[in-house]
């Protein structure tokens, strides 16, 4: 890591000079003609009232000034025409060209942001606006992901866009999360949505192959949200068809920050804290436990042994260890710096940044992650501006220090367990499982070039080039005495994962006016070739356990390698007519081949439609409606398709067998095969309105969406006597999503010195499996139910607990026919922002509803078990006859008990009970300590802030935590941060 | 007019980069890791690899055979004890498997997928044309003794299970369980199939894939549990007359060289010799007792003076108590060197069954004469001449003592007697019921193929 970190320094320095070059050297000379002396006022559009601290600047200079205490500026001008950019936090900038000589004062009006209609929005090959957007896409930006003290960028957006749920799968760092865009729309995987990172595809699936304590590894924690611009999700067919065959689940595209034309600025942010797990159940005591063991062996008629029970018999009774507070009641710590240099002049801009982030977690050790991380962005246009190009390289290098486990299951290990016991069974394992060690290290470097000529007013050609390189190596260490039966030497596992993409997309842009209104164009090809090398080595046979960190010292190493190449190429166009300001036509179409398909198979057309009306430009409507600042009416419809399929599926191949017998390397079937299957397609349909009152004030926006997938394309679960447990193939079946979105934002109160912003996001959506030829007799005929939601659980129906026999009793006859719908009933968000004076303060909550397992689901041993500690919620169980309670009897393992709770208890609807929750996300309060540039300093601006994440949560969930409901991972963390961040 | 050039040089290269975007460029090389089915055996070589591939995988670690079919057996039958907590295993030992229990969906899918294997085998020797005559007949009676005996502990576990022969997963998805007779009966084509095509020598060193007489002495196997004693009788002699093998001294048994040895894996696992030897030995540390140990009735069982006892069998005292574990094979951990192989047929249960179908057919004197056979190598003194209800108590008693933690054995043999609720009914703390003889299908098969049906009790 040194030597990286090393590397880093030196390469800071290089573009230090580089920077130094551009600015001194690179800029145009100014002319000498008269200067003229610009007077002028500030005031906010709304109210009239002035603003203090506005910047004015001269385009393509650092020529600028800010406005004083009555909104009043000025500025000496060289030429008769002056170009101004003027900008004040939470108003829109104003470009704006001014003639000498004035003849009456000066007055600009700014607006005020929350009704940014015409903020820039990314969509796929281009740009939009909110107000000309015919499609849906979802944003958030820099300051929101900014207020969020998380290592990564996905975990930023949960709950801010309606219709995109965020799952984490712990509260580890590094740890992955689940992601999808409208609903389920493939049966079985690849729902991930198309993950751009600044117009070059990243992966989307974890990269992981020895697993580590946070499971999977999310591909994004590589990325420094430090240095994100912005994150637009796209939803719809019209923002989604021109990426085709991989656009069904929604696309995400991230873009990174780039350097503004301006005087150069320094920001440095510095931040520390801490993180705690939160909510967890409380356990019984040693005298509770014994008590609960005492009680099921007398209720199971048997004699305590010492084989049967050591806890009771041999261990000492005596003993208390709060499990809990020694394996996860640790505080994690969180440290973050970013430094980041920008600037520029109207012909070069340029963005360098340098970061560094660190998380420990709450185990036991200094178990945790880091990453340092760089970006940097250049972007030069020529004088006539014929030219452009602009250049993005973000590179990091992540590494953790962690355990091959989660041990958060080891809490529920009997309270009386002597601390170094080797009795590493049962729930124990994870004492056992922090003598082991998980280490992995990232380089991840993803970089976009593209250029841009203009070949005529009418005509540009633009080319871009992606080059993409993810680097992970993985190393587990299990030395032999980490086994719950010692070994006499230990065992490894590397493995290195080695990904590289390129990408070349030429384009045609044509733009022209034509009769009232404006066409534009665009015309593009597309080549990707991804390739990826993975090994597994397993070691063992080790003459020293001081060896495990190497292969080489290993006797015995068995090594799997397996090569993927994927390729890809499209022809895509869209064309873009609007019509007036009012009626706008979006076409989109593309064509695509992938190599993830057979034979004839490989190519297929996508493509969609969208319209778009905006209503309040119409004079009969802003006269008849004055307070409807904003209205417009957009619709879209097309069709795109799934290729997330594993490379090769069609090929009917024999692989190496792990292990050669008696010499001969043996060859084995690698799957069932089937080498014609096609593209599973996705139809989107959605209207949506968009309104602004009282000058954008309030702003609403309501969607309705409906997508059809179908010729559903996945991994066909088998009964294994077919040889495997799945197959590939098209399924006659088709998945409906139809849900309803809801945004409304409002500036509450805008006044000098206060300003409040609140917004509120609602989805609602139902998953249905709408047609499934021959599902009764399929191998799913038991998973699933036309009419009902994929994601649904069949249940037996729970009686309560016998009073007589005191276990779960059920309604067998009826079987598994309780249907229960797994997926978010609704979901959404709610902020509010907070201006006073120098103080801000931002809330985020996040709110949902589903239907997720139970505590005692997820506590899977039979209440009463040896060894594994239990709720003190469970005391309140059956102990005689006729005791009326829902917690059935405690048992050491007897038939009658054990079966009511494995087989029946967990597969019924006792198990399974609607969660609600309602959280508190984030607070981030920050106060300026120096607003405006000061003579003496050279700092322009200083604030302190605390930003925390999960401070509290009111649910209806009776285990740890509603999000991850599940009692042996680590829940998300509440964590509290501190920091510092300085404006040179 | 510049700008009409311009427009056209650009068409003209963009028209060339589309029409270029003809389909070579999304048609990928083969994975550089795999081969593609029709090249696969292609020669004598790869298809001596198509066979091995399947032998790795049954003697791999992670593979139930290698393994825990032969502890989960034990536990279930009255052979071993359990001194750990999981709760597949304890299900087995308190006699209530549940249907959802992990073991029993490995064990069944382990062999399923062998089966699997060795019919896609079948199928690319079949359509294999550069594969020799000689190697093509050896191969194939090969995949069919491996098939068998896979199905032979499907319908012995499991009872009627779907009998499949073919790759085509359309028709094998939906394939209902078959009639155990059915079942037998193709499990004995396949085995006279196999002995025919194979040759009395071993086609590899070390015994460790099979010649005829594996697949004769699975045959004899077969026959004695369909009650079929003659022919069980007859298959065992022909092996007995075999001049490659004989009785090895008590200590040697189960060392890789046994003369007694008919068909053995080699261990492929790093760290290993036999994973059996792994699970049923204890590791070294003082407080570490032997998961499975045996079970008292077993320990008491061995008569004195039984060489097997103290060279089969050992005990380790951890505090207080004292565990006695089975030693048949003694390497626990490490693969160098590697003495020990797997032992799948051995002559010493040739010649129980003979014994057991000689006393069926009222042929007591042998059946006496083989009885003492395995009575002398254990150290034990011959019997006389006895009743035929002893000589068979005798039987079971021998096959007890002699065949413990192979296989199953014992298990088989009370199913075979009829004897599995007076012997295990006492000792079950789960209760013992007639439904019981057989395993549930795993939950897992049962939702996945709507055709098959669970087993009574289940």
């Amino acid at each position: 890591m040194n030597s990286l970190y090393c590397f880093l320094g030196k390469l800071c320095l290089y573009i230090s000079y580089l920077i130094l070059y551009l600015l001194f050297c690179a800029g145009e000379p100014a002319n000498g003609q008269n200067a003229y002396i610009l007077k002028g006022r500030i005031v906010s559009a709304d109210n009239q009232e002035r603003l203090v601290g506005a910047s004015i600047l001269l385009k393509g200079s650092n020529n600028g000034t800010s406005s004083d205490k009555n909104g009043l500026f000025s500025l000496s001008v060289p030429g008769d025409r002056a170009a101004l950019v003027l900008s004040f936090i939470g108003y829109r900038s104003v470009d704006t060209m001014i003639s000498f000589p004035l003849h009456q004062e000066l007055t600009i009006a700014l607006s005020p942001d929350a009704a940014a209609l015409d903020e820039t929005i990314i969509i796929g090959y281009g740009t939009t606006t909110k107000k000309l957007n015919t499609g849906n896409v979802g944003r958030i930006n820099a300051q929101e992901i900014a207020r969020q003290p998380v290592g990564n960028p996905l975990a930023a957006l949960a709950g801010r866009i309606p219709g995109l749920v965020i799952t984490p799968f712990s509260g580890l760092p590094g740890s992955n999360y689940t992601v999808a865009i409208r609903g389920q729309n493939s049966i079985s995987n690849g729902n991930e949505p198309f993950y751009i990172v600044d117009g070059v595809p990243y992966v989307s699936n974890s990269m992981s192959q020895v697993n580590g304590t946070s499971g999977q590894q999310s591909p994004f924690s590589s990325i420094n949200p430090s240095d994100i611009e912005s994150i637009e999700v796209l939803k719809d067919a019209d923002a989604t068809a021109i990426y085709g065959s991989r656009g069904s689940n929604g696309v995400i595209l991230i873009t990174t920050k780039k350097g503004k034309e301006g005087k150069t600025r320094a920001e440095l942010t510095v931040y520390k804290g801490i993180g705690h797990v939160t909510r967890t159940m409380e356990l019984m005591s040693t005298d509770q436990y014994l008590a609960m063991r005492r009680e099921a062996f007398a209720n199971d008629g048997i004699l305590p042994s010492i084989t049967n029970a050591p806890d009771l018999l041999s261990w000492d009774p005596k003993q208390y260890t709060d499990w809990k507070k020694l394996l996860i009641g640790n505080a994690a710590q969180i440290e973050d710096v970013q430094l980041a240099l920008s600037g520029g002049t109207q012909s070069t801009q340029l963005r360098l940044s340098g970061g560094f982030h660190r998380e420990t977690t709450v185990f036991p050790g200094s178990l945790g992650s880091k990453r340092g991380s760089m970006q940097l962005s250049v972007g030069h246009r020529s004088s006539d501006n014929k030219f452009q190009a602009n250049f993005t390289a973000n590179y990091s290098a992540s590494s953790s220090d962690m355990i091959p486990a989660d041990i958060t299951g080891s809490i529920y290990s009997a309270p009386n367990t002597p601390v170094n016991s080797n009795d590493g069974s049962g729930p124990l394992a994870g004492i056992l499982t922090l003598r082991q060690s998980f280490q992995n290290l990232t380089h991840s470097l993803v970089s976009n070039l593209s250029m841009f000529y203009h070949l005529n007013a009418n005509l540009s050609l633009k080319v871009s080039g992606g080059y993409t390189k993810i680097d992970l190596g993985e190393t587990a260490i299990y030395p032999g005495n980490s086994y719950a039966v010692a070994r006499p030497s230990g065992n490894s596992a590397f493995g290195q994962n080695n990904f590289q993409s390129w990408l070349a997309e030429p384009q045609l842009l044509y733009t022209k006016k034509l009769g009232n209104g404006k066409l534009d164009g665009l015309l593009g090809a597309s080549w990707q070739q991804d390739l990826s090398d993975r090994t597994i080595m397993n070691a063992s046979g080790y003459s020293s356990e001081m060896l495990l960190g190497t292969p080489s010292g290993a006797s015995v190493l068995t090594v799997s390698a397996n090569n993927t190449q994927y390729r890809y190429q499209a022809a895509f166009a869209r064309l873009n007519y609007n019509y007036d300001g009012r009626y706008i036509v979006n076409l989109t179409g593309r064509r695509d081949g992938s190599s993830r398909f057979g034979p004839g198979r490989k190519f297929a057309t996508f493509g969609a439609v969208g319209a778009a009306w905006l209503f309040s430009e119409e004079t009969f409507v802003s006269r008849a409606l004055p307070f409807l600042s904003f209205g417009k009416i957009r619709a879209s419809y097309g069709v795109t398709g799934n290729d997330k399929i594993g490379d090769y599926q069609y090929l009917d191949t024999y692989a190496g067998a792990q292990y050669p017998y008696q010499g001969v390397s043996g060859l084995l079937p690698t799957r069932l095969f089937n080498a014609d299957y096609g593209w599973e397609t996705n139809y989107k349909l959605e209207w949506a309105m968009d309104l602004g009152f009282v000058h954008d004030r309030i702003r609403l926006s309501v969607s309705q969406f409906t997508n059809r997938s179908s010729n559903q394309l996945l991994s066909y679960v088998l009964p294994v006597q077919t040889g495997f447990p799945g197959i590939t193939r098209n399924l006659p079946a088709a998945v409906k999503n139809k849900g309803w979105e809801f945004e409304l934002q409002t500036v509450n109160i805008q006044k000098k010195n206060l300003r409040w912003n609140t917004a509120v996001n609602l989805s609602v959506a139902r998953n249905e499996l709408t047609k499934f030829d021959g599902l009764e007799n399929s191998s799913y005929a038991s998973r699933y139910q036309i009419g009902e939601p994929l994601n649904i659980k069949k249940l037996y129906h729970y009686l309560g607990v016998n009073p007589q026999t005191g276990t779960y009793s059920f309604d067998l006859e009826q079987g598994q026919n309780v249907v229960r719908d797994m997926s978010p009933t609704f979901y959404g968000g709610f902020s509010s922002d907070l201006h006073y004076k120098r103080l801000e303060l931002n809330l985020f909550f996040q709110f949902s509803k589903r239907v997720a397992p139970t505590y005692l689901y997820s506590l899977t041993a039979t209440p009463g078990l040896r060894g594994y500690n239990q709720p003190v919620a469970l005391l309140d169980r059956w102990q005689q006859p006729a005791d009326q309670t829902d917690i059935q009897r405690f048992t050491t393992g007897a038939a009658e008990p054990a079966t009511a709770y494995g087989t029946y208890y967990r597969n019924s609807d006792a198990a399974y009970l609607p969660v609600s929750f309602l959280r508190l996300k984030n607070v981030s309060l920050s106060y300026d300590l120096i607003a405006a540039r000061n003579e003496k300093t050279f700092i322009e601006r200083c604030s302190i802030f605390l930003r925390c994440q999960n401070l509290f949560t009111l649910t209806n969930y009776q285990g740890n935590d509603p999000e991850v409901t599940n009692m042996s991972t680590l829940p998300p963390l509440r964590t509290l941060t501190a920091g510092l961040q300085f404006t040179f | 007019m510049k700008h009409l050039i311009y427009l056209k040089s650009c068409g003209i290269y963009l028209a060339f980069l589309l029409l270029s975007a003809c389909s070579d460029f999304v048609q990928v090389d083969a994975p550089k890791n795999e081969l593609i089915k029709g090249n696969a055996f292609s020669d004598d070589q790869s298809a001596l690899a198509g066979i091995s591939g399947i032998y790795s995988s049954m003697s791999n670690q992670v593979s139930s055979l290698s393994g825990s079919l032969h502890v989960v057996t034990g536990l279930y039958a009255d052979e071993l004890n359990f001194t750990s907590s999981e709760d597949y295993y304890n299900q087995f030992f308190a006699g209530r498997i549940l249907a959802a229990n992990a073991s029993v969906q490995k064990c069944w899918t382990d062999l399923y997928q062998t089966i699997y294997f060795t019919n896609a085998f079948l199928e690319g020797l079949a359509g294999s044309e550069g594969v020799s005559e000689t190697q093509l007949k050896q191969l194939t009676a090969e995949a069919k003794l491996i098939r068998a005996f896979c199905y032979y502990y499907l319908v012995t576990l499991w009872g009627d299970v779907p009998l499949i022969h073919t790759t085509d997963y359309q028709i094998n998805q939906i394939f209902p369980r078959s009639d155990q007779q059915k079942v037998y009966e193709a499990i004995t084509t396949d085995l006279i199939e196999a002995a025919s095509g194979l040759a009395a020598d071993y086609p590899s060193l070390e015994r460790a894939r099979p010649n005829k007489y594996a697949a004769m002495a699975l045959l004899s196997r077969v026959y004695l549990q369909q009650k079929n004693w003659a022919l069980a009788e007859a298959q065992a002699s022909e092996i007995l007359s075999s001049s490659l093998y004989g009785l090895s001294e008590a200590g040697k048994v189960f060392l890789k060289e046994s003369n007694e040895t008919i068909w053995q894996l080699k261990p492929v696992s790093a760290n290993r010799n036999t994973q059996l030897g792994y699970l049923l030995l204890p590791g070294t540390a003082a407080s570490l007792a032997p998961v499975f140990p045996l079970s008292a009735s077993l320990s008491a069982s061995f008569e004195p003076g039984d060489l097997r006892k103290s060279l089969w069998t050992a005990s380790k005292t951890v505090s207080t108590n004292t565990y006695a574990y089975a030693a048949k094979y003694k390497i626990r951990v490490g693969d160098s060197p590697l003495n020990e192989y797997l032992i799948v047929f051995r002559l010493a249960e040739q010649i129980l069954i003979r014994a057991e179908a000689r006393a069926r057919q009222g042929k007591i004197q042998l059946a006496v004469q083989d009885l003492n056979m395995i009575r002398k190598r254990a150290g034990l003194s011959a019997l006389d001449g006895a009743q035929q209800q002893v000589v068979l108590d005798q039987l079971v008693h021998q096959r007890q003592n002699e065949l413990f933690c192979e296989w199953g054995d014992r298990w088989f043999t009370l199913l075979r007697q009829q004897q599995t609720e007076s012997v295990l009914g006492p000792l079950k703390a789960g209760g013992w019921k007639k439904t019981s003889d057989l395993w549930p299908l795993p939950l897992s098969e049962i939702n996945a193929n709507p055709k098959l049906t669970q087993n009574e009790g289940y």
